[in-house]
């Protein structure tokens, strides 16, 4: 556990401070919870004493895994607004709000794949040539549980269109902890191998890193004002997981603006 | 009136007092303060402090071995110290004048 929450660290912050932390956790007990709650501060605090070129590497990065924070938030929040909707959801001041979300959404991943994907050809691609391990090791796990999941939809759907039964549910269970693995495997590893590469990052990057965070904000505003009309409404067991999803959304914004703020400044 | 709050708990001054006797790693920046306070510091909570620290250039790193690298207290930083440990000792010693008057009466 204590290694797992080391990994949780940016890789800015392993690479200065990693060999510190494990040789000051190395044979210590129930550290693992002050270990997480540090490498939740770390992305939000970024290292001094850097250059501008790993300012901007760290911006890219940080967008890159607020934003897969950000859809973890959206999951939830769409789960508790819209399965069942709640009163309200697509009328009056809440009907715009829940448009912009959606385009706000539609823009972010859009703009997050395309140049994520170009990104990641560009580390990859050389790196395999020169069969750099180091390099393309991250990604590994994020590929490998991408083609699990991707290839088991058609298994889940089978299950889910059947009447519920304790095996339908197990797996549909643990295809949907396989999902979560996969968005943290793909929020972490892409970043760690960019890191690795040293690749340097030019405006298109940063420019989508712009955007995506933009669209991280216009996100988590839009669900504040929309959450707040539609909590006259909604039930105590609603608004409890509601109010976290926005908690989530906005830390996410939070943190990918921080970070371009220190990579433009 | 001053407007620096004394941080009391703050892992960050625990640091700069700890660093204030000398030079020192990560390991013996935790065993001083668990010697001081009576509680060592999770890791990630002195890192995290020593990170902030270095990054406002209150504390400087030093060349030596990449997991027991020695710290030590920049210029700025000791007088970041010297005003917070100031506010601190006025702040204690009029509490206590004022504690030794209420027990008097």
């Amino acid at each position: 556990m204590k290694q797992l929450a080391l990994r949780c660290y940016p890789p800015a912050w392993r690479e200065r401070y990693g060999a510190e932390l494990e040789e000051l956790s190395a044979g210590r007990t129930g550290v693992t919870l002050d270990l997480l709650l540090g490498a939740a501060r770390a992305w939000t605090q970024p290292l001094g004493g850097r250059t501008v070129a790993d300012r901007r590497r760290s911006a890219v990065s940080t967008a890159h895994v607020s934003w897969c924070l950000a859809f973890v938030g959206v999951l939830g929040y769409v789960k508790q607004v819209n399965d069942p909707p709640l009163p309200g959801l697509t009328t009056g001041l809440s009907q715009p709000l829940w448009g912009i979300e959606k385009a706000a959404f539609f823009i972010g991943w859009s703009v997050l794949l395309l140049t994520g994907t170009a990104l990641l050809l560009r580390v990859a691609l050389p790196a395999l040539r020169r069969r750099d391990w180091f390099v393309l090791r991250p990604m590994l796990p994020a590929t490998v549980l991408l083609v699990i999941v991707l290839g088991t939809i058609p298994i889940v759907g089978h299950f889910g269109s059947e009447p519920p039964s304790v095996g339908a549910v197990l797996v549909v269970l643990a295809w949907l902890g396989l999902g979560v693995a996969l968005v943290v495997a793909g929020a972490i590893g892409p970043v760690v191998s960019l890191r690795r590469s040293g690749l340097t990052m030019t405006g298109l990057p940063l420019l989508a890193a712009g955007v995506v965070t933009t669209m991280a904000v216009v996100l988590a505003l839009a669900a504040i004002a929309q959450a707040a009309v539609l909590s006259g409404e909604a039930a105590l067991e609603v608004l409890v997981p509601m109010w976290g999803a926005v908690a989530m959304l906005a830390v996410a914004a939070a943190t990918s603006t921080t970070s371009l703020r220190r990579a433009l400044a | 009136m001053k407007t620096t709050t004394a941080r009391w708990a703050d892992p960050g001054l625990l640091v700069l007092g700890s660093l204030a006797s000398g030079d020192k790693h990560g390991y013996a920046i935790a065993d001083d303060i668990a010697d001081r306070t009576g509680r060592r510091p999770g890791p990630g909570t002195l890192y995290g402090a020593i990170a902030r620290l270095e990054r406002d250039g209150l504390i400087e790193a030093l060349e030596g071995d990449d997991r027991r690298r020695p710290y030590r207290l920049s210029a700025e930083g000791s007088r970041v110290l010297h005003e917070e440990l100031t506010t601190m000792r006025s702040f204690a010693t009029t509490s206590l004048r004022g504690l030794q008057r209420r027990v008097a009466t």
